[in-house]
């Protein structure tokens, strides 16, 4: 007992003493390595580094404090990202651009972003060709070893890594996907050539041999009709063509003519009853009279009937072995197996829909198998939109988020405080029970007092996990504290004075960190600084099911933004029977040669099509790409959506800049338009937002701007202006009413110029160390504002007629 | 409950109102060769639409229809691209014809019109080509001549297809054209059928849907003379706003409402619109007003006004022609105060 007190002293002391190690804070391991490892091309341990940054601090953050007044962008998955790519971890890379731009910070921070969105492009055009190239050797192989099985008469076996090496050229270029298919038709070919003429001969011999036996035992009907089913093999089997000529002379010996006549008879009747397998012995007997040409006929043709019916019979045993041959091997997952067996039912049966069905499902598992083998498994990812903060008041938390794995998402795990709380398990998607892909979780969590630990675990089909902690502060409001009631007189005083204290030290320390919550230039995707748009946000998503839109308005005044806000509510709008699933493409830039391809990029890239859909898709990162290939490829996302839920799908087009199409040729203009004139258009709807389309039209059809119904953006109402410039700062700073309305009026209520001089006066009055706006900080910055913002407004160029 | 109105884009089945009439004459009628003429949103894209949906719902129809756009084609090779597209767009077609489109690609676009009416045909149908946005062979004419006398004649195979073709009035120039030798090609399209503004009791059923009081339909109604495309925009946004007049203003000084009028008035012919601009200027006029100021025989007039009443353009009552609609005699008449007054 002793022992064990002092054992403790000594690791209580190790505990104690262990802060002391500890001295680096998570920017220390962050800037170490962004600022001197990374350039000095230490990868391997600028990874290290920022790994452990991550383990310190896992939310990336903009603008964050380091110390003193030293503000940093802290993007920790972003630069591992950096360090993947550059040591040709290009799938790390990815994953690790992807977390980042999941956590969201980084669309604050405009040219990391656009950073990112490059070396993901560059990571995953390097990525491709990667694994390309893996999926070119991997069926060359599976050719070669299938064309070497062959040699040996391992059809089988050959049939089953030819199926492996078409699901793998799936992807790949169509000459190797032909000779896939070449391969494999010519293997089929040999093995069924191989397989008939065994059977022949063996029906052939047992045939001849029961012949002869019947002969000999005096049985001579039923010798002629073995000796018969030999000659229909082999029509010069001189051994079968004198057995039977010896068994009808048999029967003319022992049958008198008039016996004859009745078997005859007794033939005809049975013939005619549809009894051709009972009439075979007495028309065989009947055809032993050489004059009887009736008989013979009669037997001819319940022969063929007979033989008819036998192939049948023998086709439907033949597929009932072969499917269950293939349920067998489907059980034990022997998938390409499978595949060969249900591919000869179809060959048999070609409407087998049974058949059909279980193929398509051998297919993807093979295809997947193949996959999972080319492609290393990484655990699903997590992205959360929920809790914003991590310090709460409430007496709950939601956390609310989505969990993606391209190979499934099978369960996902919630604890807090180490405990197990809930279990969400997704129900299997479509026939196949397929796990689904994206799994959407929100779940409230009860919170005590202080620090709940939340986390959040996903597991993938292949056992693969990823947990996400968050550590949540819940400080108790005044009124749930213990003390309140009896002490609320005494305190009320203290409160008041340190409310007003503490008030104070938020405003000072705002004033020190130079607050500055506003945003002009870039896009604003807070939805805290997203103002003054509900009323046609709501318009439009009551509008948007049945139509398509173009928001126009002036430069700057918000578009992008608001398209931003679209696409995020289109994301969440669950709430009716249609369920939405939107893209968002920015035309700046993209040449018109380039536009259908332009937009069918973000397409893929939005909605991780299944491999099967990509495969189907015409779209390829390089190459000619027309309007008729991106129809073609939108039936199949669409086709693809609609197994994604049981709501009526839309597909929604956001594409901003849409000014860019004014310089492109009618005729590509008249191809979009003829896209919407599509039956799948039905299920497409499109939201574009430019300062306005040219509307002078010199073709013959329709003017292909006419099936939007256009709504313009316009300026902020009164209302909305005032809640932009007073609610970001609320609480901690302060607009003098005269300052309020001299930016309304130098305004004219247009959120960009407002956030200009709200932006500028706020930092004017920090200069003068104060914590009011007030109208001289607004004059102050007139002129600055007024330059900055010279190129706002309508373009000089009209692009009406 | 969400907007029930669509404006813009083309409308089938349930949200499809009216041209009972004009679906009868397609699917039952004895012509094979038909001309629906009409103004810009007019709806003869959803025209099309849903006379591929009924025959396609319609198990006792000898017709597999095939819908073909041809915006945008410009030449023959444009045509073909277009028809292959519309046969990967349409997969009941490939089934009910057992077509797929390789077997199509590399043909020119007569000889794929060849091959489908002939695998129609022998799979047992008869071949039902809806063929929208027709002007454009105005330009495939000039580019491409050779190619329409060849498409006519797969147009025109007698029982086997039945051509409806969809365009305004200015397709009638293509008979115009110098290079266009043989047959003129409208030959046995004509007399086109015309796309009217809905009846009366159409474009009721259609406002019901937004659950409007009796005084607004009727409002609505009178404005827009039954104009489809007029009648859903105003209803769209009179469901959003639940203030008619508001509204009715609002769709008035619309750039994109004055923009549709404008490209929908150089559609017409020179003297269809000079018989116009005298209507908007003076309220109404009588044939013989309208032929002396267009300065027009009153023969060729009526024959022109007759045009534009079915389209809408004009009303006529008691003996003297208004403008069709509320909205687009605003229009016209900003345009016409704009021009000098004819001498």
């Amino acid at each position: 007992m002793r022992r064990k007190t002092g054992l403790g002293l000594v690791l209580a002391f190790l505990c104690l003493a262990a802060p002391a190690f500890a001295v680096k804070e998570w920017y220390d391991h962050y800037l170490l390595a962004r600022d001197r490892l990374m350039p000095a091309g230490k990868w391997a341990e600028a990874a290290a580094s920022l790994q452990e940054a991550i383990r310190l601090k896992p939310t990336p953050a903009v603008n964050e404090q380091t110390y003193g007044l030293q503000f940093v962008d802290y993007l920790p998955y972003y630069q591992l990202g950096i360090c993947a790519l550059r040591t040709g971890d290009l799938n790390s890379a990815i994953r690790y651009f992807n977390v980042e731009e999941g956590k969201g910070q980084i669309k604050r921070a405009e040219s990391s972003y656009r950073d990112l969105i490059r070396l993901r492009a560059e990571a995953e055009s390097g990525e491709s060709q990667r694994l390309a190239r893996l999926a070119r050797e991997t069926v060359e192989r599976l050719l070669r070893e299938a064309q070497d099985l062959a040699r040996g008469r391992r059809y089988d076996e050959a049939l089953a890594r030819l199926a492996q090496a078409q699901a793998g050229a799936a992807n790949l270029d169509p000459a190797m996907q032909q000779k896939v298919v070449e391969v494999r038709d010519r293997v089929r070919g040999e093995q069924r050539e191989l397989a008939d003429g065994t059977a022949r001969s063996q029906r052939l011999e047992q045939a001849l041999a029961e012949g002869g036996r019947l002969l000999d035992d005096g049985r001579a009907t039923e010798a002629i009709l073995k000796f018969d089913e030999v000659l229909a093999l082999d029509p010069r089997n001189a051994r079968a063509d004198a057995g039977k000529k010896e068994a009808q002379e048999h029967i003319r010996t022992r049958e008198t003519r008039e016996t004859l006549l009745q078997r005859a008879n007794l033939g005809r009747s049975l013939f005619q009853a549809g009894k051709y397998e009972d009439a075979l012995e007495p028309l065989t007997d009947a055809a032993a009279d050489p004059t009887n040409s009736e008989a013979r006929e009669l037997l001819e043709k319940a022969r063929r009937m007979v033989e008819g019916m036998r192939v049948q019979k023998d086709l439907r045993a033949r597929i009932e072995a072969l499917m269950a041959d293939a349920e067998r091997l489907l059980a034990a997952r022997k998938y390409p197996e499978a595949w060969v067996k249900l591919d000869s039912v179809l060959q048999l049966d070609p409407e087998n829909a049974r058949a059909r069905e279980r193929l398509t499902s051998a297919q993807r598992m093979t295809g997947q198998d193949l996959f999972a083998n080319l492609f290393p498994n990484f655990p699903p990812l997590l992205t959360f939109f929920e809790p914003k903060a991590l310090e709460v008041e409430g007496r709950s938390v939601g956390v609310v988020g989505v969990a993606t794995d391209d190979r499934g998402i099978v369960a996902i795990e919630f604890k807090q405080d180490g405990r197990p709380v809930g279990r969400q398990v997704p129900p299997a998607s479509g026939d196949a029970g397929e796990a689904q892909r994206s799994v959407r979780f929100d779940r409230e969590f009860p919170l005590e007092a202080g620090e709940n630990e939340i986390s959040v675990t996903s597991y993938d089909t292949q056992g693969e996990s990823r947990t996400e902690t968050f550590k949540i502060v819940r400080r108790l409001r005044i009124w749930e504290r213990r003390a309140f009631f009896p002490s609320a007189a005494g305190v009320a005083f203290a409160l008041v004075g340190g409310g007003v204290a503490l008030q104070r030290a938020r405003r000072r320390r705002a004033v020190r960190k130079r607050f500055n919550p506003y945003i002009a230039g870039a896009p604003v995707h807070d939805d805290e600084m997203f103002f003054g748009r509900d009323k046609l946000m709501a318009r439009i998503l009551n509008v948007l099911h049945h139509n398509s839109l173009m928001i126009t308005g002036e430069r700057r005044i918000g578009k992008t933004t608001f398209m931003y806000h679209l696409k995020r509510a289109l994301e969440t709008d669950h709430g009716t029977e249609y369920r939405f699933f939107p893209v968002f493409t920015d035309l700046q830039g993209v040449p018109e040669d380039n536009f259908f391809h332009a937009v069918m990029a973000d397409v893929v890239d939005a909605l991780e099509l299944s491999p099967a859909t990509l495969g189907a898709l015409r779209y390829r990162e390089d190459g000619a790409y027309d309007g008729r290939d991106f129809s073609h490829d939108l039936q199949r996302v669409v086709e693809e959506l609609a197994t994604r839920t049981d709501k009526n799908v839309k597909l929604a087009l956001l594409i901003d800049e849409v000014d860019v199409l004014n310089e492109y040729s009618e005729r590509i203009n008249q191809r979009l338009r003829s896209i919407f004139m599509k039956t799948f258009s039905e299920h497409l709807v499109a939201i574009m937002s430019g300062v306005g389309i040219k509307r002078a039209w010199k073709s013959e059809g329709s003017p292909w701007y006419n099936f939007f119904d256009e709504i313009e953006l316009s300026s902020f109402t009164r209302e909305d202006a005032e809640a932009l410039i007073r609610t970001p700062v609320e609480g901690i700073f302060r607009f003098e009413p005269d300052a309020v309305e001299r930016i309304l009026e130098a305004s004219e209520r247009k959120p960009y110029v407002i956030q200009k001089y709200c932006i500028h006066a706020l930092n004017h009055m920090l200069e003068e160390d104060r914590e009011v706006v007030r109208v001289e900080d607004v004059e102050a910055v007139r002129e600055t504002v007024r330059f900055e913002g010279r190129d706002v407004g309508p373009r000089a160029t009209p692009v009406a007629d | 409950m969400r907007n029930p109105f669509i404006a813009g884009s083309w409308v089938r089945a349930e949200n499809f109102f009216g041209r009972t009439a004009i679906l009868r004459d397609v699917l039952e009628g004895e012509r094979d060769s038909l001309w629906v003429v009409g103004a810009r949103r007019l709806g003869k894209t959803s025209l099309l639409k849903e006379l591929e949906h009924r025959a396609l719902q319609n198990p006792q129809t000898p017709f597999v229809p095939l819908y073909w756009d041809l915006q945008g084609s410009a030449d023959a090779r444009g045509l073909a691209d277009g028809l292959l597209g519309s046969v990967e767009d349409s997969e009941a077609f490939r089934r009910a014809t057992d077509i797929a489109v390789e077997d199509l690609e590399g043909h020119s676009v007569a000889d794929m019109l060849t091959t489908l009416v002939r695998r129609t045909v022998r799979s047992g149908w008869r071949l039902l080509l809806l063929i929208d946005e027709a002007e454009e062979f105005l330009t495939v004419a000039r580019t491409d001549a050779a190619v329409l006398p060849r498409l006519r004649r797969v147009f025109q195979k007698g029982n086997e297809v039945r051509t409806v073709l969809t365009a305004t009035r200015r397709l009638a120039q293509i008979d115009d054209l110098p290079d266009v030798a043989t047959s003129p090609f409208l030959q046995g399209f004509i007399p086109a059928l015309y796309l009217t503004p809905l009846q009366p009791e159409e474009a009721r059923a259609l406002l019901a849907r937004g659950k409007f009081s009796e005084e607004e339909q009727a409002r609505i109604q009178e404005r827009t003379a039954n104009h489809p495309f007029l009648l859903q925009l105003i209803a769209s946004r009179l469901f959003e706003s639940r203030d008619l007049a508001a509204t009715l203003d609002q769709v008035a000084a619309d750039e994109m409402v004055s923009n549709f009028f404008s490209v929908d008035f150089q559609t017409l012919d020179a003297r269809e619109r000079a018989l116009l601009e005298p209507v908007a200027r003076s309220g109404e006029q009588s044939l013989d007003e309208l032929a002396r100021a267009a300065a027009v025989s009153k023969e060729t007039a009526e024959t022109l006004l007759f045009g534009l009443r079915m389209m809408g353009y004009l009303s006529l009552e008691n003996g003297r022609f208004r403008i069709g609609n509320w909205f687009f005699e605003r229009w016209l008449r900003r345009v016409a105060a704009a021009e000098p007054r004819p001498a």
